[in-house]
């Protein structure tokens, strides 16, 4: 039956699934195959060449600030760790109050995702992002005016070009409600917008948020990771103030198997590519770079942030924070913390308030982490962190990145002067 | 009734100004409109609201309240994620109208073209001429009432919602199929054609979901 890898037990579990269903399958969270990383990056410490920073008693900058390219209102936050946008559907009210106590508490951002806002997210997040998906489930105009920015979904690393994917277990009467759905129908969102169909219409369309919101909120682009040199180009020419860019690492609440293991790139090509497209066109500083997917520690931020990003969002972390134990069953409605279900009785499992403050102290630890590798590093904001700072511990890093492999000048699949 | 002269105004000033007088209960007419896009975007007022010539896209877009006349042609995408009111157009329409449309009605008295009423979720479009292509597609729930033809992939995708077709169509999209006309859908035809006082053809066909896509199934092709 071939080598042990070739059939290993996953394998042989996946065709027993599909030979008995007759369809793709669909789970939760992201891709298992393991992938390039910010892992494969080391930080370089200052010595003589650079002064040491204390790194526990002196002054190190983490305030962030998105959207100043042309809002009136750009957002200001404490840390460049955001909350991802997860949507009311995926995970239970409790959990969307969760994180808008917690991104209040952190003095961050936290964001509606796809199923509308929340009379109670809103009240409970200081600033929250509000999106604007292909299906437009839930959106308001009058929940747009309330919004702090707002984000339009193009697509999510988990399943890049795809659409989302609700399964009727979790439609309930209430979901379905604030989506306007049957229930427990199983949701295929659109994977284009209704009303523009290529960047000349995205222009109008950016105008016409900004035009309902007074042009005083940012808006962004949330996009899957792909052609990310040429995208973000068009991001810049459609007028955004910031991109929100999902790697192959992020996760989902629902979404085909083939699609999270083998569409998309990582999320540290995905950044680099984004730079490298900004460099190119001489707009590093027009617009603002979000990177998600896989970010896990103070180490990966404060490596995103050296290679260029202005903040990070926390998707998977944040739900793991909250009592998620990576069980995967996230679109079957029997999420064992309470957390992606609407079962009324799983629910109970969750104390928001408990896991508010345990996103909070992830966010507050991990920020903790940021200013620690900055100050080693020989600075003092974390915004200065940059990839000088950095050098590759792979070929693969080395190759991706542009970063010289340890120990060396070299850079792989760069000429040698 | 407060004149805005478009020649003299930006869009945002054009903006600010209706939802003001959407405040103050004042009726508002914009002259020189020019066929400028997102005139009339964000009224969250029940304003009443007249535009003396063709306007361009977005117009009447993220709405909830106002009652919009367009004495011309609209641009696509007219009436996005409109909440309540009405945007009356006295001529035609471009593609992809009332997208993600959540109540009120619109109503063009000429044609439209591709793509009206994606992910709609409630609500009336009236069209008083013919549609054009995937009218309806992904429609979730509400109306679309086409006095005229209906062009290829009616109704594609569709989950929820009525459409009615008193002329010909071209094809039917994935998943709609034809439904029976019952009394209460002719007397909803009857009672929304005489607010309008539209001409009403006499036959309508109805098409509604076939509801086979409901769920992931087995063995989709």
């Amino acid at each position: 039956m071939g080598s042990v890898k070739t059939w290993d037990a996953d394998i042989i579990k996946q065709i027993q699934a599909k030979a008995n269903s007759g369809r793709n399958l669909v789970s939760g969270f992201g891709a298992k195959k393991p992938l390039p990383s910010f892992d494969d990056l080391t930080f370089l410490p200052a010595a003589l060449s650079r002064m040491c920073i204390d790194a526990h008693k002196e002054e190190c900058n983490t305030k962030t600030v998105l959207g100043a390219r042309y809002a009136k209102k750009p957002i200001e936050l404490e840390t460049p760790i955001l909350i991802a946008p997860i949507s009311y559907g995926a995970v239970s009210k409790e959990v969307k109050m969760a994180f808008a106590r917690a991104s209040t508490l952190a003095g961050t951002a936290s964001s509606t995702g796809e199923g509308g806002m929340l009379p109670e997210e809103r009240e409970l997040a200081r600033i929250l992002f509000y999106q604007c998906t292909p299906g437009r489930y839930g959106f308001n105009p009058r929940d747009l005016i309330r919004a702090d920015a707002v984000e339009l979904f193009i697509s999510q690393g988990a399943k890049p070009g795809s659409g989302g994917h609700l399964q009727g277990a979790k439609i309930t009467a209430e979901i379905a409600r604030v989506r306007g759905l049957p229930i427990g129908i199983d949701l295929r969102s659109p994977s284009r917008h209704p009303d523009w169909m290529g960047a000349d219409d995205l222009v109008l369309k950016i105008i016409e948020l900004r035009e309902a919101t007074n042009w005083e909120i940012p808006v962004s682009l949330k996009i899957a990771a792909g052609r990310v040199k040429e995208d973000i180009k068009i991001a810049v020419k459609v007028g955004a103030d910031i991109i929100a860019l999902d790697g192959m690492q992020g996760g989902t609440g629902a979404g085909p198997d083939v699609l999270k293991e083998n569409v998309g790139i990582p999320t540290i090509a995905a950044l680099v590519q984004a730079m490298e497209g900004l460099r190119e066109e001489g707009m590093e500083d027009a617009i603002d770079v979000v990177i998600m997917g896989g970010i896990r520690d103070g180490a990966d931020v404060a490596k995103a942030l050296a290679l260029g990003a202005k903040a990070v969002c926390l998707g998977t972390a944040s739900l793991v924070a909250l009592g998620c134990r990576g069980c995967r069953q996230c679109s079957e409605n029997k999420c064992p913390a309470g957390l992606c279900t609407q079962d009324p009785e799983l629910r109970k499992r969750f104390d928001w308030e408990q896991g508010a403050e345990k996103l909070a102290n992830l966010i507050y630890a991990m920020t903790d982490e940021i200013r620690m590798i900055t100050r080693v590093c020989g600075k003092t904001d974390v915004h200065n962190l940059e990839p000088e700072d950095l050098r590759a511990l792979s070929v693969d890093a080395s190759a991706i990145t542009g970063i010289p492999m340890v120990g060396s000048d070299l850079v792989i699949g760069r000429q040698v002067k | 009734m407060i004149t805005l002269d478009a020649d003299k105004l930006s869009v945002t000033e054009i903006n600010r100004a209706l939802r003001e007088a959407g405040e103050a209960g004042e009726e508002v007419e914009v002259i020189n409109t020019r066929a400028r896009h997102h005139l009339g975007v964000g009224i969250l007022a029940p304003v009443k609201v007249t535009f003396r010539g063709s306007v361009g896209y977005f117009c009447g877009g993220l709405c909830d309240g106002p009652v919009i006349n367009v004495l011309g042609s609209v641009g696509w995408c007219a009436a996005d994620n409109f909440m309540s009111g009405e945007l009356i157009v006295e001529k035609n329409a471009g593609s992809c109208v009332a997208p993600g449309m959540r109540g009120g009605t619109l109503l063009v008295k000429g044609n439209i073209g591709s793509r009206a009423g994606q992910v709609m979720k409630d609500g009336n479009i009236i069209v008083c001429g013919n549609a054009g292509f995937m009218t309806g597609f992904m429609l979730i729930n509400g109306n679309i009432i086409i006095l005229g033809n209906a062009g290829d992939l009616l109704g594609h995708y569709m989950i929820g919602g009525s459409i009615f077709v008193g002329g010909q169509i071209l094809s039917l999209g994935v998943d709609a199929e034809e439904a029976e006309v019952t009394p209460g859908d002719k007397l909803f035809l009857e009672k929304i054609l005489d607010q309008y006082k539209l001409p009403n053809p006499g036959r309508f066909r109805k098409f509604v979901s076939g509801k086979k896509y409901h769920h992931y199934g087995k063995r989709v092709y």
